[in-house]
């Protein structure tokens, strides 16, 4: 018999189940791909550090400086086990060319190096170790090639200080320090023979050198006073700040996951509905069963093998369908990484195990309904004789509403449990979005500009070459502004320009030291920054400091801190704290009145530039491409666009909302669909009724679709108010890890948000439910004699 | 001389059961004037009900021709059927089908809100509905919930429900049926009534003494009309409930 029962419910209800099961399928393919995908990413980044060879520290010094060799400084210490370095040379993004023209989406900053000069592991897009490269060949970092669209075979001009190499792109290669989206700066391995002919060059000899080390030590203070040492130091990280670099991977894995577990809460509640109409519906079957005597756990057990069925073959599907997925989800996290875990089938098939064991726990939950039938619902058709449960809410003869909108708004109304169940599910879907809407707009928004450690300019010029021009001395950062000034003068565009300094320097307190960069700049006003706390520094010897940093030496307001900076140490009061993304929080300011050596600049900014005529956007944007072309560039950006070339997160959020969208938006059509057949099942003698009493087929429909359309208006009303602060309490602990501590004020696109995406959810929905309401076509007036 | 409201002529009915041909209703043929009020008897499976919905529009029919108040039913799309049967025909069933979500005043007001026949304000709506009702002696029912109501008092209300437009024609499907002997006969004393004050009706009935309520009988075998028999109305209930089983025992019941 039971088999029979299952036999005959599977037939009857075949749309149901097979949405039911596509749910299942869902919620186990990304529960068991995101799992993957955050064990790949989060132990992923320890696996891809060991293999490339990553010790505890890593520094990059310019060889260039006068000071002391670093590998002197790390030969003395006790604390130093040991270390291994690679020349290599720095350039940046005007000595590269791609087939001749420009190349795009360079980052201000990137290394040559020999083949076999390697000390660190490099992998190629097989993640197998690049050992060697021949001559007229070149291997780049794959973020590079994914963003300027560099493929095999593609010529690259390397052109440093006139010594010009043509080089054929011969494949990617994997950086496990530098090549993640917040760090990269691109890589290019070049055959020996290739090396020496730039080393030849006397000027790239005497600018360009530099020398990253790999350092194993237990104490990261003992590089830290190598470093307060040694001049030169351009970057310097330890190894857990090299994995928070991975945190808009990581973050991008969450937010997937956070999907994943989103579409299994989906799933339940459709279940739980699904459930509790069969069993509504079945009350004659039901009743039947404990007449002959047959006991609730077994009538319970029924329905459990029904859903057992399915949730187990929705989760070998899922299983299956989670390998090509949750690869694809990769290599969207990490397509530059050499990511993997050591047992993906084994996650896989724990999740999938996992998604059918909740769904048979809450269908035992969601079966206890049975208990409450008796077997006089099978004599009484459901009805127990007792009458005291009101249905309606509101009144047909005191409403001013025609009828199908009062039935429509009625039904919503009388089914508050079922309404707000709905609500929420519309509501978190449409929410969903609108967070991530919101996010990719304020990392694509000059909101972030503070965090990035400036204020907004009119255009943002990123070119380096003149800052290693500052560096050796040719030239001063007033002289290189006013070069830029005199051309874009010349050329229409009189403005002003300044350019933010980031100098190395060695912070000490109570004994902790920490190497930061600080950020000068003489010629804005250090108050016109944002700090988190205190007051803007306002005398040479104030700075602000950056909370990461503030946090490592035990620093705060009002404290003296020691600095060594231009080989000297000096003291400095703390007047502020400030959020910044550079260096991850391990910053600071000078104020502009400090006088700094200009020479000892590691690095800079982009040169920002401000004109004097006050241009509308459409003016800047016009200016943008004169300048793009003048200085044969495209790191041109407005402060927007400056701010998403520095965060580069905005795009992997841009591309998880898009991802989100299509997935709310099957996930509403779904539910509308199950839910509607459901009504209809359950309302067949309503809808034969409305029929017989005159209703056309098209106020039938209307009535259906309405109930969905009024649900899902309220839902995206709600879901448009709660998207501030729910984009706050889900957003703000990410930004905090990208530096933003105190948060930040998001930026919206009003028309997006309040008009797109609402718009797309009742369309959803209303596609949903027309559809499927389309079917009480079928049910005829005569049915009225055939309804039990 | 009274005019014909209904004009059956040669009507089928036929159904595709499991590819097998099941032909419920074979030519049938008969008028109803307007005024009358009449029942349609027969054994289970006769086709009583399925002649009931084709003629009324509310199933298609396979072949004939069915004039309600001279529009051929059978060249009506959907929407003109919908349209005929909101405005212009009653229904009550043997369950007392009701919107389970609505009061019982708003059950008997939908209709006319729905319908554009008669112009009039939701006020008047409302307090034709309570007229109808105080009528049929419901009154002191209208703003409960179906739930509260008894079997006899909801078919009362659908009664008023198949009232509400002023319809031609009232058709009712067994609207005894599930009432016991005492609200039965409520019922039929509200149905006489409205039919002494002029609607026409149709109703398919197994109950003999209900059928003795009427001014004819059809009498339905296996899909054709076996017989037809007048009754005298004037006669006590009792002497036409005898005779009209006298009659059925003629023809086989």
């Amino acid at each position: 018999m039971y088999f029979n029962i299952l036999k005959k419910d599977l037939r009857r209800k075949k749309t149901v189940n097979l949405i039911i099961l596509v749910f299942v399928i869902l919620s186990a393919m990304f529960f068991s791909s995101s799992v993957n995908n955050i064990v790949s990413v989060m132990g992923g980044v320890d696996r891809f550090l060991d293999m490339a060879g990553m010790k505890d520290y890593f520094v990059i010094m310019s060889e260039s400086g006068d000071g002391e060799p670093l590998s002197r400084l790390l030969d003395e210490s006790d604390e130093i086990k040991g270390y291994e370095s690679e020349p290599f040379l720095l350039g940046d993004a005007e000595m590269l060319r791609l087939n001749g023209g420009i190349m795009e989406n360079t980052g201000s900053m990137c290394m040559v190096m020999s083949a076999d000069e390697m000390c660190m592991t490099y992998f190629d897009k097989n993640d197998e170790p690049i050992t060697s490269v021949d001559e007229g060949k070149v291997m780049l970092t794959a973020s590079l090639a994914a963003k300027a669209d560099i493929k095999e075979g593609d010529t690259i001009t390397i052109d440093m200080f006139g010594e010009k190499l043509d080089l054929e792109m011969a494949g990617i290669c994997k950086d496990a320090i530098l090549g993640n989206e917040m760090t990269d700066s691109p890589r290019f391995i070049l055959s020996p023979a290739d090396y020496a002919k730039l080393y030849s060059n006397e000027t790239v000899r005497r600018t360009s050198r530099c020398v990253s080390y790999i350092i194993e030590t237990d104490n990261a203070d003992a590089v830290e006073k190598a470093l307060s040492s040694s001049d030169g130091c351009i970057l310097d990280f330890s190894r857990s700040l090299v994995k928070i670099t991975y945190v808009i991977g990581i973050s991008v894995a969450a937010i997937v996951m956070a999907v994943s577990l989103f579409l299994i809460a989906i799933s339940f509640v459709v279940l739980r509905f699904t459930i509790g109409f069969t069993i509504q519906e079945e009350f004659r079957e039901i009743g039947v069963m404990k007449a002959i005597g047959i006991k609730n756990s077994s009538i319970r057990l029924l329905y459990l093998t029904k859903y057992l069925g399915i949730a187990l073959i929705g989760s070998v599907i899922g299983f299956f369908a989670a390998i090509p997925f949750g690869k694809m989800l990769l290599d969207s996290v990490g397509g530059n990484m050499v990511l993997g875990n050591d047992q993906p089938v084994l996650i896989g098939i724990l999740c999938s195990a996992a998604v059918v064991a909740v769904i048979l726990i809450f269908c035992w939950s969601c079966t206890s309904k049975v208990k409450k039938l008796s077997p006089i619902d099978a004599v009484r058709n459901g009805q127990t004789g007792e009458r005291f449960r009101k249905h309606r809410s509101m009144s047909l003869s005191r409403s001013r509403l025609r009828a199908s909108g009062f039935l429509a708004l009625n039904d919503v109304l009388s089914n508050p449990k079922q309404s707000a169940i709905l609500t929420i599910v519309f509501t978190l879907c449409a929410l969903l979005v609108m967070v991530l809407s919101s996010t990719s707009k304020t990392l694509a928004s000059d909101e972030l500009l503070y965090i990035i450690g400036t204020t907004k300019s009119d255009v943002y010029l990123d070119i380096h070459s003149s800052t290693r021009e500052i560096q050796n001395e040719i030239k001063t950062f007033s002289e290189v502004e006013s070069e830029i000034e005199d051309t874009l003068a010349e050329n229409g565009m009189p403005c002003k320009v300044y350019t933010e300094g980031f100098y190395s320097v060695s912070v000490e307190s109570g004994g902790n030291t920490s190497t930061c960069r600080f950020l000068y700049c003489p010629d804005t006003d250090t108050a016109d920054y944002v700090y988190g706390s205190g007051t803007p520094p306002q005398y040479p010897n104030e700075i602000a400091l950056g909370y990461a940093a503030a946090k490592e030496i035990g620093a705060d307001v009002g404290d003296t801190v020691d600095i060594t900076v231009n080989g000297k140490k000096e003291q400095f009061i703390v007047t502020a704290l400030m959020d910044s993304m550079s260096n991850l929080g391990k910053c600071g300011r000078f104020h502009s009145s400090y006088e700094i050596d200009e020479s000892s600049v590691i690095n800079t900014m982009a040169h920002q530039i401000t004109f004097n005529d006050h241009p509308d956007d459409k003016t800047i944007h016009e200016r943008i491409e004169k300048i793009k072309d003048i200085y044969f560039t495209n790191r041109v950006f407005d402060s927007a666009g400056y701010v998403d070339d520095s965060t580069k997160a905005s795009g992997a959020v841009a591309g998880v909302k898009d991802l989100t969208m299509i997935l709310s938006v099957l996930i509403i059509i779904l539910i509308s669909i199950l839910l509607e057949r459901s009504f209809i099942s359950r309302e067949k003698a309503e809808i034969a009724l409305e029929k017989a009493i005159g209703f056309k087929n098209r106020s039938v429909i209307w009535t259906h679709v309405l109930r969905f359309i009024i649900i899902a208006a309220v839902s995206v009303v709600i879901a448009a108010l709660l998207s501030s602060p729910a984009t706050e309490l889900i957003m703000d602990p990410l930004f905090a890890l990208l530096g933003a501590v105190k948060g930040l004020k998001y930026d919206i696109a009003p028309v997006e948000m309040f008009v797109i995406y609402p718009l797309i959810v009742l369309s959803a929905v209303t596609a949903g439910a027309f559809f499927t309401a389309l079917s009480t076509n079928r049910i005829k007036a005569s049915d009225t004699s055939n309804i039990e | 001389m009274t005019n014909t409201i209904l004009d059956v002529k040669d009507l089928c009915k036929t159904y595709i059961i499991n590819k097998r041909q099941n032909n419920v209703l074979r030519n049938v043929s008969f008028q109803i004037s307007e005024g009358e009020m009449v029942a349609v008897m027969g054994p289970s499976g006769s086709g009583k009900s399925t002649l009931l919905y084709t003629v009324s529009g509310m199933d298609r029919m396979t072949a004939g021709k069915v004039d309600f108040c001279g529009k051929d039913i059978s060249s009506l799309n959907d929407n003109a059927l919908a349209k005929m049967r909101l405005d212009d025909m009653g229904f009550i069933f043997q369950q007392m089908y009701m919107m389970k979500n609505l009061s019982v005043i708003d059950n008997i007001i939908l209709p006319a809100v729905k319908s554009d026949k008669i112009k009039e304000s939701r006020k008047e709506t409302v307090s034709r509905a309570r007229e109808l009702m105080q009528k049929l002696g419901i009154s002191d029912t209208a703003d409960n919930d179906i739930n509260e109501v008894s079997g006899g008092q909801l078919q009362r209300a659908c009664i008023c429900r198949s009232m509400i437009n002023r319809p031609q024609m009232i058709f009712a499907d067994e609207p005894t049926g599930a009432l016991n002997r005492a609200s039965s006969d409520e019922v039929m004393d509200e149905l006489e009534k409205l039919n002494s004050e002029g609607t026409t009706l149709m109703l398919v009935t197994h109950d003999s003494k209900v059928a003795a309520r009427c001014s004819r009988v059809l009498f339905i075998v296996d899909g054709n009309i076996k017989g037809e028999y007048n009754i005298k109305r004037e006669k006590p209930l009792r002497d036409r409930e005898r005779e009209l089983n006298n009659w059925l025992l003629e023809m086989g019941w």
